[in-house]
């Protein structure tokens, strides 16, 4: 025993150790460092086109100065795993997408599924689940071409319109995960932000150089006629119902919808023809400073019921008027009237049995009202249920609003 | 060398966490759905009051340890079977534990990451720890328990307002059964005050206040609680693909801040302080394997724990999924053994003897 505890004396532990470490660590001085072997994806367009997936790498590479390049390389194939291939060989490095922080999908792909597209890039290429996700119309090398300029031109990064995105249109996370939750639950609905690119300038376009023809993988190599193309976010978004897109819905209806939505910090409204003490046939623009809409369901008999109070604070912000009355000079003026505050709720009301109608029609339960009842009822919504389906249940809902309007002071 | 009362109620503080912010939340909602917090609150609740029994039992014990008080209470034949099973469920923990930090650094802190760069300076960590003693583990966890605590609650909070509170209605949606059914299934993820016994003889209580050991059982509970109320609030139905609970938290959202490069630097005192966790559970392993096969010198026993989180990780990199084992029937009832019922024994047997003792006495006189 002695003797045993003699031969593991410390100094030979350490002397092992030592050498452990060092014939771990000497033979990886001989590979190439991991930037060599490795791209960095910050951003992944994918689309269908003609039966294969043509996919769009944004890859960032340290420039001159510490100043990020971006770069975009394009590879397609008739799988998901040799569109990866492709691309990587344009490269000419292996994909790293850990720091992936946008995907955006085509049109054609988004009607056809992106769930096992989501899959494969989350479980087997390991893209984070917080990376942004948005559906994109227009070409895909033209838009991921306009993406770099963008971020190259006006240094404007993707990520951060679509965090503006977040907090003003979705309400809720943009991202994989929030997607995912959206298609595991009852109604199996997600959300993306619809943006595009085009040719013709509109009112909320970002001009951005690209390319009308691209050809082949590597597309730095891009030849060419250079024509102007506008990026445009103008606050639509795309429905996915099971995975596939549904349908666009125009920023007007977001609007309708995000009254049903606490989170939303998005909103003005319009009022037209006001006339009382104040006003004189006056246009009167509101800008909601703050909403609660609080949500309460129950049942009569066997129908259920949907009751929506909601209380907006509002600013008025702009009065458009063709003749303005004396009056509008007096001070401590509250400019919200009554006048105003019987139309705001009027014009509150129909927008959100507007949003309704749509949902209904539509068959998207963009109101979650699915969600009230089945948390909040689940017993007797269990049994509505048996009479009815998901597609279907929102037509035999009954909806009642409550609109309260207050000054912001 | 003897740790104060303060100590070891951080120690407990640290292994009722230690398991709590990995993959137990989402492997417990397959089971029990959006009740999975009450499960885990039951269960630490039930943790707590049983540290509270050993605690009592160390009291006793006085300066013997856990080996000579059980020989005391129950025999020695009876004291070397228990010492067996203590074997084992040290060695359960020690491989959840080491198998759960190398998944989490080489899985989610690396793209790349070969897993013996990680678990060789794991083990060669593990091996000074334990060779250093119980006082240079409970100290190591006393200046980064402060840390760890403010760095998850930061985290936590951080990702608060992306919870929906929905996600936990409605209560008791598949009745109660299958609480008890997760429960069982789970167990082997708590209990971890079972280090306790390997500490017996080696506290000093003299200087201990009265509350310490209550305070630390509360905020350990209080800040598990909040963890998963809001990775269950964040994450709903997708819970189970989540590995990772407290960086996954903190990925959660697509925002960027300055700030947010915080939560890698609390993750990575996170995985600090698993290490430590780690080396106390290796030295208890080693400790019960003193004792039951009567070895008196420390080499030894800590060679075999070292080959043994080392075949661990080599035999889980290449066949075995550890779920399977943590979530067997068998880890929960070498739980249920060493956790509830040993503690009752030793009482039954301690109560038993000193009556014996006493008649002995009067019999004498």
């Amino acid at each position: 025993m002695q003797k045993l505890k003699s031969f593991f004396s410390p100094r030979k532990i350490v002397v092992v150790i030592l050498l452990l470490v060092l014939g771990i660590t000497v033979p990886k001085l001989n590979a190439p460092a991991m930037s060599d072997t490795e791209a960095i994806v910050t951003m992944l367009c994918m689309d269908k086109q003609e039966d294969k997936i043509v996919m769009s790498a944004t890859v960032l590479s340290p420039g001159p100065d510490n100043i990020a390049n971006y770069q975009v390389f394009t590879g397609a194939g008739n799988t998901l795993g040799d569109a990866v291939e492709a691309t990587s060989l344009a490269i000419g490095k292996e994909m790293g997408f850990a720091q992936c922080e946008v995907m955006a999908f085509g049109e054609n792909l988004c009607d056809e599924g992106i769930m096992d597209t989501l899959d494969f890039m989350t479980r087997t290429k390991k893209v984070g689940r917080n990376a942004f996700l948005i559906c994109f119309g227009g070409d895909i090398n033209d838009f991921s071409e306009a993406l770099s300029n963008l971020n190259k031109e006006k240094s404007l990064k993707l990520e951060l319109i679509m965090n503006f995105d977040k907090r003003y249109i979705l309400s809720k996370e943009g991202n994989i995960e929030s997607f995912y939750i959206g298609y595991f639950n009852d109604t199996s609905l997600g959300i993306m932000p619809k943006v595009s690119i085009k040719n013709s300038e509109e009112d909320n376009a970002i001009e951005v150089a690209a390319s009308g023809q691209t050809s082949g993988s590597g597309s730095e190599q891009n030849s060419g006629t250079q024509e102007k193309k506008y990026f445009i976010n103008d606050g639509s978004v795309s429905i996915f119902k099971k995975g596939k897109r549904v349908l666009d819905v125009s920023p007007e209806q977001v609007k309708k919808i995000n009254y049903f939505v606490n989170n939303s910090q998005q909103g003005t409204i319009e009022v037209q023809d006001v006339t009382d003490s104040i006003y004189n046939h006056a246009n009167v623009v509101m800008d909601i400073v703050r909403k609660k809409n609080k949500i309460s369901v129950s049942f009569e008999g066997n129908t259920p019921v949907f009751k929506s109070n909601i209380e907006l604070v509002v600013f008025v912000e702009q009065v458009l008027e063709k003749e303005p009355q004396k009056n509008m000079l007096k001070r401590n003026n509250d400019f919200l009237t009554p006048a105003v505050i019987e139309k705001v709720k009027q014009k509150v009301i129909e927008d959100m049995q507007a949003c309704v109608d749509f949902c209904r029609q539509n068959k998207i339960d963009m109101l979650q009202a699915y969600k009230h009842f089945s948390k909040l009822t689940p017993n007797k919504f269990e049994e509505y249920m048996r009479t009815t389906t998901v597609d279907e249940f929102l037509s035999g809902v009954k909806f009642t609003f409550d609109v309260k309007v207050t000054n912001e002071y | 060398m003897k740790i104060n009362y303060r100590q070891l109620s951080i120690l407990v503080f640290m292994s009722f966490i230690a398991l709590k912010f990995l993959a137990l939340p989402g492997l417990m909602y397959v089971d029990s759905a959006n009740m999975s917090w009450l499960v885990t609150l039951v269960l630490m609740i039930v943790d707590g009051i049983y540290v509270f029994l050993i605690l009592d039992l160390m009291k006793k014990c006085g300066q013997k340890n856990i080996f000579e008080f059980l020989c005391y209470c129950l025999g020695p034949v009876l004291a070397r079977a228990f010492m067996a099973v203590l074997v084992v469920k040290y060695a359960l923990v020690v491989a959840n534990i080491s198998k759960g930090l190398e998944f989490f650094v080489v899985e989610n802190f690396y793209n790349d990451l070969k897993w013996l760069v990680f678990v060789l300076p794991l083990i060669l960590l593990t091996n000074f720890m334990v060779y250093k003693g119980i006082r240079n583990i409970a100290r190591v966890n006393e200046i980064i328990v402060w840390p760890v605590l403010f760095g998850c609650i930061y985290i936590a909070l951080k990702s608060i307002s992306g919870v929906d509170l929905f996600n936990f209605l409605p209560f008791f949606k598949d009745g109660v059964a299958p609480l008890f059914s997760s429960g069982f299934n789970h167990l082997s993820w708590f209990g971890s005050s079972g280090f306790m016994f390997m500490l017996f003889g080696k506290v000093d209580f003299s200087n201990g206040k009265k509350y310490t050991m209550l305070k630390y059982i509360f905020l350990a509970i209080a800040l598990t609680m909040l963890m998963h109320v809001v990775f269950y609030g964040l994450f709903d139905v997708t819970s189970p693909t989540h590995s990772f609970c407290l960086s996954d938290i903190s990925q959660f959202s697509s925002g960027h801040s300055s700030i947010d490069e915080l939560s890698w630097l609390v993750v990575s005192l996170w995985v600090t302080a698993q290490a430590v966790q780690l080396a106390l559970f290796s030295f208890c392993m080693m400790q019960a394997i003193k004792y039951t096969f009567n070895i008196k010198n420390d080499v030894f026993p800590i060679l075999f724990v070292l080959i043994y989180i080392f075949t661990w990780s080599f035999i889980g990199e290449n066949t075995v999924r550890l779920e399977v084992v943590f979530l067997s029937a068998f880890s929960s009832i070498i739980t249920i053994l060493v956790q509830y019922i040993l503690p009752i024994i030793i009482y039954i047997g301690y109560a038993v003897n000193n009556v014996k003792r006493k008649k002995g006495a009067k019999c004498k006189s």
